[in-house]
């Protein structure tokens, strides 16, 4: 009888935990309709928790970051103006999509790469770099990785940039297998997990704005 | 020499600072005064729908008093602009130049390390002067290639950075520019260049403490 070799052994598992990485949906997903929030108690009462928590963040010389989930924005501000507002085309979130606490701090912004300026005679302040880099340059499909316990997985609609999703969602999978391994050993708070879909030249735009240590603040903008 | 001194006293580094072994991104620490609330804290009081929603308009004229007052400035790196508003009423849409977020390497001096980026966050106008003198910084001379003189008069350059400067902090400033066709890129070592004319406008309607906020 046949024996399964040491690869197919080994190509298997993966295989399944691929397509259950890349398959698998988080539990909350955005309502069908924004509901009214002007009699329900219970949504007040969010609207001023949000509002208490960003007067904390206001009171600082800071620029952070509040989405607003139920009306499908992301807004960059400081002192409590909006300073640029971006579109979320949909999210989905793990747990029941709600109850997100205080302010999470940005770890580290996503990455790109820097073009080294080569010293040369007849340079001056006035001469366009070489390769300056712009908001064209950062990525569009991204984790930004938040304190306490928060994944915020960024990205265009899967169908644009298919290969880049599958990526970016199997990184995301390796992060919570790693979160969900370190918890084992109570090391670290659970890891939620939101997915948010912006168009890509927001997705990218969002990148280039956000710096380490920002905050970000999750609920209902009160206008 | 009193001319001199009278010159460099009146000069400044534009976007000067060092970043010693720096990663990626280059902030600056924040900024400003870190000024506490200015009104006292929203009693707490029961949870009925009326009581709830009279705490929310507390909270709202509180986060509201945390706003400038007066005018303040706006710079959007990414699209390269620059705004001057006063309450949600934007009094100046300017095209700018941000930093160009490239590195230069100290040449022969491993760890010592320039990130071009132009800093994020809130700062506050710390200097408004007219007719600046650009004092090159060791940067300016190592990227063309050039020895970092010891007589600080070799530094001098009055001329290119326009008719007025507005410091925000750490060697960056607010200032014009020789090159019109530059506008609207990251090209900067760190600054945020203007045209003349913008440059004239938010000059006046600036002052000392002026909000200047960056993302």
């Amino acid at each position: 009888m046949m024996r399964p070799g040491p690869l197919c052994s080994l190509l298997v598992p993966s295989l399944l935990t691929v397509g259950f990485l890349l398959g698998s949906p988080l539990q909350a997903a955005e309502p069908a309709s924004r509901p009214s929030d002007k009699d329900n108690p219970a949504l007040v009462r969010e609207a001023n928790r949000v509002l208490e928590e960003e007067i904390k963040l206001a009171a600082l010389p800071q620029i952070y970051l509040l989405l607003d989930l139920s009306a499908r924005s992301l807004y960059i501000k400081g002192r409590g103006i909006e300073l640029h507002r971006l579109e979320v085309l949909s999210w989905e979130a793990s747990g029941n999509g709600e109850n997100w606490g205080g302010a999470y701090r940005l770890r580290a912004r996503p990455l790109v790469e820097r073009p080294k300026v080569q010293p040369a005679p007849g340079k001056d302040q006035n001469t366009e770099p070489a390769e300056p880099i712009n908001v064209n340059d950062m990525p569009a499909e991204y984790l930004l990785q938040f304190d306490p316990g928060l994944l915020v997985n960024v990205g265009p609609p899967a169908g644009e940039h298919p290969w880049l999703w599958a990526k970016n969602r199997l990184r995301e999978g390796w992060r919570r297998l790693s979160a969900w391994t370190d918890r084992s050993g109570d090391r670290q708070v659970p890891l939620r997990v939101l997915r948010l879909t912006l168009p890509q030249d927001q997705a990218r735009s969002l990148a280039w704005s956000v710096t380490d240590g920002m905050p970000l603040l999750i609920g209902t903008a009160t206008p | 020499m009193a001319h001199l001194a009278k010159t460099m006293a009146a000069a400044f580094a534009c976007a000067g600072s060092l970043v010693l072994a720096a990663s990626h991104g280059g902030e600056l620490p924040e900024a400003g005064n870190g000024a506490a609330m200015r009104d006292q804290p929203v009693r707490r009081s029961g949870d009925s729908l009326e009581a709830l929603r009279a705490r929310q308009a507390a909270l709202k004229r509180q986060l509201a008093q945390l706003a400038p007052e007066g005018h303040y400035i706006v710079v959007d790196t990414a699209r390269n602009k620059l705004q001057v508003k006063r309450r949600d009423q934007v009094i100046l849409d300017a095209v700018a130049s941000t930093g160009s977020g490239t590195i230069l390497d100290a040449p022969g001096k491993p760890g010592i390390r320039w990130v071009f980026d132009t800093p994020r966050g809130e700062f506050k106008v710390q200097s408004r002067l007219t007719n600046p003198v650009w004092v090159k910084p060791d940067w300016a001379f190592l990227e063309e290639g050039l020895g970092v003189p010891t007589d600080p008069a070799e530094r001098l350059e009055p001329g290119t950075l326009g008719d007025y400067a507005l410091g925000f902090g750490k060697g960056y400033f607010i200032h014009g520019t020789l090159y019109r066709r530059l506008l609207g890129k990251n090209v900067t070592h760190g600054c945020i260049r203007l045209s003349d004319e913008d440059l004239r406008t938010v000059y006046q309607l600036s002052k000392i403490g002026t909000s200047v906020m960056i993302f």
